[in-house]
């Protein structure tokens, strides 16, 4: 029996499409796929058992997303394999390969704090579109798995760092102000919580921290969030108004006004990309970044208090209103330090990585 | 909570809450990673004696943050996985009037199950804080300069 003479284009033609229809289905219902967020590897709804429409990301099977090993030594990147050119059956007019089963990307190296480099699955499967390519991305947005190996002893080794040139004069700051907490700040402290039970106090902390708008306003402005600074402006608001004063904050009662960022002239810098510079012990201040102390005067500049000599008010009228808020700062400054110092092996780095780690997560948000 | 309930002072509470936290923490991976690459220079005696200092250091640490008797508010976010086999629970905390924002990172610790492995007060890491500082020791003075450290911090809290 001879068979026609296209049989075998037929037949592959037939298997083709097949396969081109029942593969992502059965792909898709058959296996998990996860994508790499910010918050780590997370799983992707899939629509009918296809994926999301218009998505630049890259998808992989959970098969392919890294196990845990023991013990973690750093992965060397596996060879990156090219994408091998499909070859093309002779004379078949093609079943048109699914978008989603092209050839995988090259492999991205992604940088873990520890500078150690980590090959991106090798075995990537499925990808939405291919322009642009993940590798083609900005860093910003690529992907970027969080994969350090587990029990990797340098995992926390560049996790604080922090240009300390000036140590010696800085570590001797750091005793004359443990002196001064020690001899003048916390019996200060203490008069001032025996004198004001707790619920005062935090009455006297709401009223200057709802003055204070000014700055988180303006700093929102200057980090581009609109947003922000419309809700620090209702929080303003409605505890100057239901709070009588900002003596209470009915804002609390909302989450939306209850979590907005702090915003400061520091943290300003640091979203436009300003590093630290330098470590530096202010004296009573405590600990700053050279960024951060020249924040200190735009938060100065933008603080009411700070208005009222400028504004034509006598010094007789300033000092009773800005006292009673530098002994909440003093107050407040003494927690924080305590809370650094007191289970520390050196209580100078750990105030030191304490303010940095503080600084950047405020950079962060 | 029952045991912070109980204590009525912070000696107290470190005591109480011992053998909760043994049970939920793993204080071997948090002892090791915050020595950092040092830690294979030390030898089986030295390492079980850090991490016992280490995990009384951490304890105390972690009760000083808390007022016997006073509770906080916990509410838990939606735990994120940061790489297989580990987990970070995003909690807000609203504690004397304050809100903090407190992450506890976990882990699949071998035949334990889920242990926390670091807790991040504000943004602020417990063991990165310990990193630096004992990695400062170890780099002065090796494993017998890092046990004086600690040593010497946990009869400053006596």
């Amino acid at each position: 029996m001879t068979l026609p003479k296209h049989f075998h284009s037929i037949v592959v033609l037939f298997l083709g499409v097949i396969v081109s229809f029942l593969a992502p289905k059965a792909f898709a219902e058959s296996s998990r796929i996860y994508t790499y967020t910010t918050q780590g590897t997370v799983p992707v709804d899939l629509n009918k058992g296809r994926l999301p429409q218009n998505s630049y990301e890259t998808y992989y099977l959970e098969s392919d997303i890294p196990k845990p090993s023991r013990p973690a030594a750093t992965p060397k990147p596996k060879a990156t394999p090219k994408p091998k050119a499909t070859p093309k059956p002779k004379a078949t007019p093609k079943p048109k390969a699914d978008p989603r089963q092209k050839p995988e990307p090259t492999p991205q190296v992604i940088s873990t704090p520890k500078a150690t480099t980590i090959p991106k699955p090798a075995s990537i499967t499925v990808t939405k579109k291919s322009s642009p390519s993940p590798a083609a991305r900005p860093p910003q947005s690529s992907p970027k798995p969080a994969v350090p190996p587990v029990d990797d002893l340098d995992e926390y080794g560049d996790a604080v760092k922090v240009a300390d040139p000036i140590q010696p004069v800085n570590r001797g700051m750091f005793w004359v102000n443990h002196q001064l907490y020690t001899f003048i700040a916390r019996p200060l402290s203490k008069v001032y919580r025996t004198i004001l039970p707790k619920p005062v106090r935090t009455a006297v902390h709401n009223v200057y921290d709802n003055v204070e708008y000014p700055v988180r306003a303006m700093n929102h402005l200057l980090q581009g969030q609109p947003g922000r600074a419309d809700l620090e402006t209702r929080k303003f608001l409605l505890n100057s108004t239901a709070g009588v004063g900002g003596i209470f904050k009915p804002s609390d009662h909302f989450p939306s006004l209850a979590e907005i960022p702090d915003a400061d002239t520091g943290q300003t810098f640091a979203k436009w990309g300003i590093g630290h510079g330098a470590y530096v012990v202010l004296p009573v201040i405590g600990p700053r970044s050279v960024r951060d102390t020249v924040g200190l005067a735009g938060d100065v500049a933008l603080n009411p208090l700070t208005w009222v000599p400028i504004g034509g008010g006598a010094q007789a009228i300033a000092i009773p209103i800005s006292a009673p808020n530098a002994v909440r700062n003093v107050d407040s400054r003494l927690e924080v330090y305590d809370a650094a110092t007191e289970n520390a092996v050196d209580p100078y780095i750990s105030l030191r990585s304490s303010y940095i780690q503080y600084r950047e997560k405020a950079a962060s948000k | 909570m029952e045991a912070a309930k109980k204590s009525s002072n912070t000696t107290e509470l470190t005591f109480a809450v011992r053998p909760i936290l043994v049970r939920t923490i793993s204080f071997d991976a948090m002892t090791r990673r915050a020595v950092g690459p040092g830690w294979k220079q030390f030898d089986d005696t030295e390492q079980k004696e850090t991490i016992g200092f280490f995990t009384t250091l951490i304890i105390r640490n972690y009760s000083s943050k808390f007022t016997p008797g006073e509770l906080p508010d916990i509410e838990y976010k939606a735990a994120a996985e940061t790489a297989p086999g580990r987990v970070e629970v995003a909690t807000a905390t609203l504690y004397q009037g304050s809100r903090y924002e407190i992450v506890y990172r976990l882990e699949q610790v071998d035949g334990k199950g889920w242990r926390v492995t670091d807790v991040v007060i504000e943004g602020v890491s417990m063991i990165a804080n310990y990193r630096g500082q004992l990695d400062a020791q170890f780099k002065s003075g090796g494993a017998g300069a890092v046990l004086g450290s600690l040593k010497k911090s946990i009869n400053s809290l006596k």
